[in-house]
């Protein structure tokens, strides 16, 4: 505003400052490239603001319209939009409702203003305004989960503050009503209220640029956070598929396993049974015959028990991993028991010796027994017939374990490769039937145990098993 | 001929195999009662007269576990569950009531009447269930429930003393290293042979596991309770 003298005042300097300012920060707003809604209405705020500061500027007044206030109102409308900027996208929730209510009180005054904006009562009602917008801003900015713990936010209420305090001066001075007649100060305090303004915009919208930038980076954080945590579960899914992959095809092979030795065992005690029952009918049936049938029969039965109690045992091992619970366990009982599971001819070509008559250690009594049971079965299977076996419980006071060892006699030690304990590995295929799943439950069983299996060749001539429990 | 019941209740809701077992119990001298449901045993209300009971688990109605902990409320008498249930939760509820032995079906007579008498050579005495196990007031000897009396060690005596004034937590092996005076090796390999031996020597002289367990990776802790006998019982 160019002044009398050909200087440009002090007031209109720090007006252009003001236009300057704005217009700068809407750059910066611009350039930071930081497309949210906030930044948005920020940005369309200062336009209007600036269009207001153009119309404080212009002298244009006729005698019903003071242009000045008009001007105020504009740039009180920009301050309210600048509340929306605040806000969250929520406008009309619930704890929403009283930064709204000031809002409208402000939305009123703006109004009011227009209205009477040749009266006395434009500075109370511009004081008024402004004190309801501030007030609707901070609370805006208080309730929005979008700025918590931002430090710009905390800023930018304090700005607020400073800029309502002279506010409530104003509202104070303009009591007795056409004391004070325009919006801005009588001309010896403009420079100052002025200055005052220009440099609370200039923080205010510093302040604003922080907070963008602040919520922008934090943003970003928990993108990167959220990405890494997707990233995180993608790879533990996969994990989890191969997982069951490999479950569900170990329980496959067990599966193929079971029927293999299960049914060619069922369909011989099948055909015997028959031909028993048709020599029956026939009356050609000797008592030797029949026992011999029937031993054969109840051999063949054993033999499948094992393979389906191997089989369970082996598809819970797969997929429970251990033992829960162990409990105090008559060793020697487990043993005995274990000895009495195989064909009662065989059981009678073991030699017991136990150390002690009873020995307790921490045992899964089931599961002990289906191991000792496989180790006694694989002495039988890989023995000559008929030939001596030894089942001894020692107590080792060196490792401080109990020792049950199956030993027996052996035709030939090309079965004792390193792998046998593994599952399907059989030393020499074809001449037994069976996939070997045996050594391998013996030596999970004494895993589950805490204990151990190993194998030990004597000369060449004999074979030892020995599965180790802690005691 | 090994020690065996004389009275059998036998509780199975599988016919063919109960009557079989029981003809074959009654062929080696025992007598025996069959029921085929908890219900039919307790309207019997017979319960306190038999010595020894064979339950299934799998029961129609009152389901195996519950009949094992009330028939363990009235009879002392022992108790062998025998079950096609598999899995670990099903011996260990069965063990929890109070079954004595858990035999998996399927199982052979002979299976169990091995079963039978293992169980019977230790609880053949009632008192082997009520009464606890002793230690004299000195730490010298240990009492089994059975009354077989198990000299110990100074050493063993100090660490029986040791986990009978902890008596409801776990001691550390370092805590029982210096109580004992135990030394010489870093892993206390010299106090686990000592419990190693002192459970074998139990179990030779009483017949029963001892009243302490190992706690993995800590120590060892008393499993049972063990009455410290006043001064005058000494003798």
């Amino acid at each position: 505003m160019p002044s009398n003298d050909g200087f440009i005042s002090i007031t209109s300097m720090v007006q252009y400052l003001f236009i300057g300012e704005l217009l700068i920060f809407s750059l910066c707003l611009i350039m930071i490239q930081i497309r949210t809604r906030a930044v948005y209405i920020w940005l369309f705020s200062n336009v209007i603001g600036l269009f207001g500061v153009f119309l404080t500027f212009s002298n244009i007044s006729t005698d019903e319209i003071n242009v000045k206030v008009i001007g105020g109102a504009v740039i009180m409308l920009s301050s309210a939009i600048k509340s929306f900027a605040f806000s969250d996208r929520k406008i009309s929730s619930k704890r929403n409702r009283s930064p709204n209510i000031f809002l409208l009180f402000g939305f009123m005054s703006i109004l009011l203003l227009v209205i009477a904006n040749k009266t006395n009562y434009i500075l109370i009602i511009a004081a008024a305004g402004s004190i309801f917008l501030s007030l609707s801003a901070i609370l805006f900015l208080t309730r929005s989960r979008l700025w918590i713990g931002l430090n710009a936010a905390k800023y930018i209420i304090f700005l607020l503050f400073v800029t309502t305090l002279p506010l409530f001066y104003l509202f104070y001075m303009s009591y007795p009503i056409g004391y004070l007649t325009t919006f801005i100060l009588p001309e010896k305090n403009a420079p100052i209220q002025v200055i005052y303004q220009t440099i609370l915009v200039f923080l205010m919208q510093i302040s604003f640029l922080g907070l963008v930038i602040g919520r922008n980076a934090r943003e970003n954080t928990f993108n990167l956070r959220r990405s890494l945590r997707a990233r995180e579960g993608n790879i533990q899914s996969k994990m989890r598929e191969q997982e069951s992959a490999a479950l569900a095809n170990e329980r496959y092979h067990l599966l193929k396993m079971l029927t293999h030795e299960v049914r060619q065992p069922m369909n011989s005690a099948q055909a015997a049974l028959q031909a028993l029952s048709n020599k029956i009918s026939s009356g050609s049936e000797t008592p030797a015959y029949v026992q011999s049938t029937i031993g054969n029969t109840v051999s063949t039965l054993n033999s499948i028990i094992l393979s389906i109690s191997n089989s369970i045992l082996g598809a819970t091992l797969i997929t429970k991993g251990r033992v829960q619970k162990l409990e105090v366990t008559d060793i020697c009982c487990i043993v005995e028991l274990a000895l009495l599971d195989l064909d009662p001819i065989e059981t009678q070509h073991f030699e017991q010796k136990f150390d002690q008559p009873v020995m307790f250690a921490d045992a899964d009594p089931i599961i002990l027994r289906l191991g000792i049971r496989n180790l006694l079965e694989n002495a039988v299977k890989y023995s000559p017939r008929n030939s001596k076996k030894f089942l001894n419980v020692e107590i080792d006071d060196e490792q401080l374990t109990l020792v049950i060892s199956v030993t027996n006699d052996i035709e030939g030690s090309a079965m004792l490769g390193p792998d046998i304990f593994n599952q399907a590995r059989r030393g020499v295929d074809k001449k037994y039937d069976g996939y070997g799943l045996g050594l391998y439950i013996a030596k999970e069983v004494a895993r589950l145990h805490r204990g151990s299996l190993s194998c030990y060749n004597g000369n060449g001539k004999t074979v030892t098993f020995e599965l180790t429990l802690p005691a | 001929m090994t020690p065996f019941p004389s009275n059998i209740c036998i509780v199975d809701d599988d016919a063919d195999f109960a009557e079989f077992l029981a003809e074959y119990l009654r062929l080696r001298g025992s007598s025996c009662a069959v029921f085929s449901s908890a219900e039919e045993l307790m309207q019997s209300d017979s319960i306190g007269s038999y010595d020894f009971f064979i339950i299934d688990l799998g029961l129609p109605g009152i389901d195996g576990t519950d009949l094992t902990a009330l028939i363990r409320g009235r009879n002392t008498g022992g108790i062998l569950v025998v079950s096609g249930r598999l899995g670990a939760d099903a011996f260990n509820s069965a063990l929890a009531a109070g079954a004595d032995m858990f035999v998996n079906k399927p199982v052979r007579f002979d299976q169990v009447t091995h079963a039978v008498s293992s169980i019977w050579r230790r609880f053949s005495e009632p008192r082997a269930r009520t009464e606890t196990w002793k230690i004299t007031h000195g730490f010298s000897d240990m009492v089994s429930p059975t009354g077989l009396r198990i000299s110990l060690t100074p050493m063993e005596g100090k660490l029986i003393r040791k986990l009978s004034e902890n008596a409801q937590t776990s001691v550390s092996r370092a805590d029982l290293a210096q109580a004992s005076g135990i030394t010489g090796s870093v892993d206390y390999r010299n106090l686990d042979a000592t419990f190693f031996r002192l459970r074998r020597k139990i179990e030779r002289e009483a017949g029963c596991p001892s009243p302490f367990r190992t706690v993995h990776g800590v120590g060892y802790q008393l499993s049972e309770n063990v009455d410290v006998l006043p001064k005058a019982e000494t003798a």
